[in-house]
């Protein structure tokens, strides 16, 4: 269902406007991790690219399909997990989704859908 | 209208309102604003200009100024038009669409619960009824059928006159909504066999909280009323008239019986104008056809970007749009678009979908931009999905 907060107040709306981690799909395979998650119904869907040098996350991109707060989530899961170590990351609950993005209980689901993603990437650094 | 920097494409939601609607309103307020059942001069110079405004609106749809009941609305016509006419009967079989507005099918919902019986016809690809399946319903010992003219989301218009021909053949009246082809479309009730016809004020540029139900006179046709109390209105529908509401609507009509024939094709070649450049867009598909749309309305899906994403993306983004989706859930949930699921669409494809609907203030400059930013929108959400 449709965010119930106006969306020009919605925390979560900034990124979902203007997101500043999108990957580019000329330049995936220079990615070290990546990794993908559905929604049970595929109506969203994510995937997270990350690189990391010795336990840290140098940077991380996003690509997804879904309502505004996923792409909100990607987008701001991307820019936390910089400069982050890998046991950091793997520490990571909805609950930082929640507070940072302010989502309602409705859209907590795209936190875990990004934290879905973000477990299948983690695997491969 | 509030968000002065969003171009304005969702006059099928509210219209701004008209000229001349404001002040005749404020006319009634600031002269003739006594209780217009009152006996005295001033409460007759308060009914004196209800009667000018179902002069008015009487005449925007054919019919005598006496067969109007003043309601809340659009919503109220169809509950006491529906509601009315089976409590009158004492039940019987409704055959109505499942494309109707919910205002149409909730309450069929309700009297069927109560043990009427309600007959809903599905629609083609193209959002209208087979009148072969309708004939056949109506034979069906059909007591009254209820049919929208315009759609509300895809601006499909119904075959009225040939529906209308099919009931009075038969001798079953025809309700018809009105919501979104008042003004829009020509109606004349006596021509389309029409017995009960839902309009709304606020859809054709009067104020919102007012609306009317036709009723016809001869052969007449008998209504339980919906709401008791001073017996105003014949007993139809009682409490004291909004008598500036109801100036407002008639100025409304004046106003849209005035520019009609000129301003549907105006609004029709800039529909076609802002359909010609979505379609140069990969993926963007109409719905419903232009022989068969109102003038006003636009409705499109796209594929692969998610409905949610695109409506906040084009409503939120700069310039904003005010368009609206028949899709205020997601496609997953199974709550996508009913009317474009009824005409075949995938409920992803109902899911993304987006109306348009032109109005006064609409023009060339308004659709270009509109165009632009759209294309420029489903191209920003494709391209965060293409890595994906």
């Amino acid at each position: 269902m449709r965010s119930t907060a106006t969306p020009a107040e919605a925390p979560w709306l900034g990124r979902f406007l203007r997101p500043r981690h999108a990957a580019c799909e000329c330049d995936i395979i220079q990615w070290k991790g990546s990794g993908e998650a559905d929604t049970p119904a595929a109506d969203a869907h994510c995937r997270l690219f990350v690189d990391a040098a010795e336990g840290v996350i140098a940077s991380a991109a996003f690509a997804a399909f879904g309502p505004p707060v996923v792409i909100a989530c990607a987008d701001w899961v991307c820019e936390w997990l910089s400069g982050r170590t890998i046991d950091a990351a793997r520490s990571l609950t909805v609950r930082e989704f929640e507070q940072a993005l302010v989502l309602a209980p409705h859209e907590r689901y795209a936190g875990l859908l990004v934290l879905d993603a973000l477990t299948g990437a983690l695997r491969d650094v | 209208m509030s968000a002065p920097a969003a171009i304005y494409l969702d006059h099928a939601a509210t219209a701004p309102l008209a000229p001349g609607v404001g002040s005749a309103m404020w006319r009634v307020l600031d002269g003739a604003d006594a209780n217009p059942s009152s006996a005295h001069a001033p409460g007759r110079a308060a009914a004196a200009a209800i009667d000018a405004a179902a002069e008015a609106l009487a005449a925007l749809i054919g019919a005598p100024p006496e067969a109007l009941v003043w309601t809340s609305g659009a919503t109220e016509s169809i509950n006491l038009a529906l509601k009315g006419a089976v409590g009158f009967a004492g039940g019987g079989h409704v055959v109505s669409v499942v494309t109707e507005h919910h205002a149409t099918l909730d309450t069929l919902d309700v009297l069927e619960r109560g043990g009427t019986r309600v007959t809903r016809l599905g629609v083609d690809g193209e959002g209208r009824i087979d009148l072969e399946a309708l004939d056949a319903a109506i034979a069906d010992e059909a007591t009254l059928v209820s049919v929208m003219h315009v759609n509300n989301e895809t601006g499909v218009i119904q075959d009225i006159p040939a529906i209308g021909a099919l009931c009075a053949a038969r001798g079953v009246p025809l309700h018809v909504d009105a919501a979104q082809s008042l003004g829009r479309e020509r109606i004349d009730v006596a021509a389309m066999n029409i017995a009960l016809l839902s309009m709304s004020a606020h859809k054709i540029g009067g104020p919102k909280g007012i609306g009317a139900l036709y009723v016809r006179r001869r052969p007449r046709l008998g209504l339980a009323a919906q709401i008791h109390g001073g017996g105003q209105q014949g007993g139809l529908r009682s409490g004291t008239l909004a008598g500036h509401q109801i100036a407002g609507f008639g100025a409304a009509a004046d106003h849209a019986r005035a520019v009609r024939e000129a301003e549907q094709p105006r609004l029709a070649a800039l529909r076609d104008r802002l359909a010609q450049r979505l379609s140069a867009i990969d993926g963007v598909t109409r719905n419903g056809s232009g022989a068969h749309v109102a003038a006003p309305f636009l409705n499109v899906s796209v594929a692969g970007v998610h409905g949610d994403a695109l409506l906040t993306g084009l409503t939120e983004g700069v310039p904003a749009l005010a368009v609206a989706s028949g899709a205020a859930c997601s496609a997953a949930k199974g709550q996508s678009s009913y009317v474009l699921r009824a005409m075949g669409r995938s409920p992803r494809e109902a899911g993304a979908s987006v109306r348009f609907s032109l109005g006064a203030a609409t023009d060339v400059a308004a659709v270009d931009a509109a165009a632009a930013r759209f294309a420029e929108e489903v191209a920003r959400l494709r391209a965060l999905a293409s890595a994906a």
